[in-house]
């Protein structure tokens, strides 16, 4: 996966891809709060993972994603986008 | 139900575009207290049933002093491979005093129109959207 342009979670993003597999096996489909290299949580939707990384880590960037085999890339058919 | 209709003059060649705001989500002001965050920001705002997120600019989540809490890959028609954008939680106002909350926005320029924000089927999974072109109008229902 590319990171280049999320220099801010390079690292969040490296644990989940080097950690992939092993979340797949403890909680497929759950959402996992990272934060650096440390796994902070794993939470049954999205919004609570979310609300607490606000709540245990603050105002800052971090990192939620969901447990999944595969990334599966949002689509946008018209051109608006400017990427 | 919250009801929203806007009638313009030629909405072919303007679009479905909606004046609205934009600001911190409801986690963020919940956590945070509303004195500690940013206030919405005034956005135009195009509703786009191809856009499968709600997009907000890096202009407009950098006023919101918005912190990146997700990453994910997007598939344009003008990139040969996904590209890979921020994720900023956002509520998008309607009105004063109806808000669609918690939506996971992600942030992406947005060419040649005058817009700060894409109205995605994120939201549109919320509510009704009605386009009528004979009538120059369109309608969202929450």
């Amino acid at each position: 996966m590319p990171s280049l342009n999320v220099p801010e979670l390079e690292a969040e993003l490296q644990y989940f891809n080097e950690h992939r597999a092993e979340l797949m096996e403890q909680a497929a489909g759950k959402f996992a709060l990272i934060k650096g290299d440390r796994l902070i949580g794993m939470f049954d939707s999205e919004t609570s993972a979310i609300r607490n990384g606000y709540q245990e880590l603050g105002n800052v960037p971090f990192l939620v994603k969901q447990v999944t085999e595969v990334d599966i890339p949002l689509t946008f058919t018209s051109f608006n986008l400017g990427v | 139900m919250p009801d929203f209709e806007v009638s313009v003059s030629d909405l072919r060649a303007s679009g479905p575009i909606v004046q609205a705001f934009v600001g911190p989500s409801r986690e963020i002001i919940a956590t945070f207290g509303v004195d500690s965050v940013a206030a919405p920001i005034a956005i135009s705002a195009l509703i786009d049933t191809g856009a499968a997120s709600t997009v907000i600019t890096p202009d407009t989540a950098s006023l919101l002093r918005l912190r990146t809490v997700g990453v994910t890959r997007v598939h344009t028609p003008t990139t040969l491979d996904p590209v890979l954008c921020r994720q900023f939680h956002v509520n998008i106002y309607f009105s004063r005093d109806f808000a669609v909350e918690d939506i996971l926005a992600i942030e992406a320029p947005l060419t040649a129109q005058p817009i700060q924000c894409l109205i995605g089927r994120d939201v549109l999974s919320r509510g009704v959207f009605t386009y009528s072109g004979v009538e120059n109008l369109f309608r969202l229902t929450f």
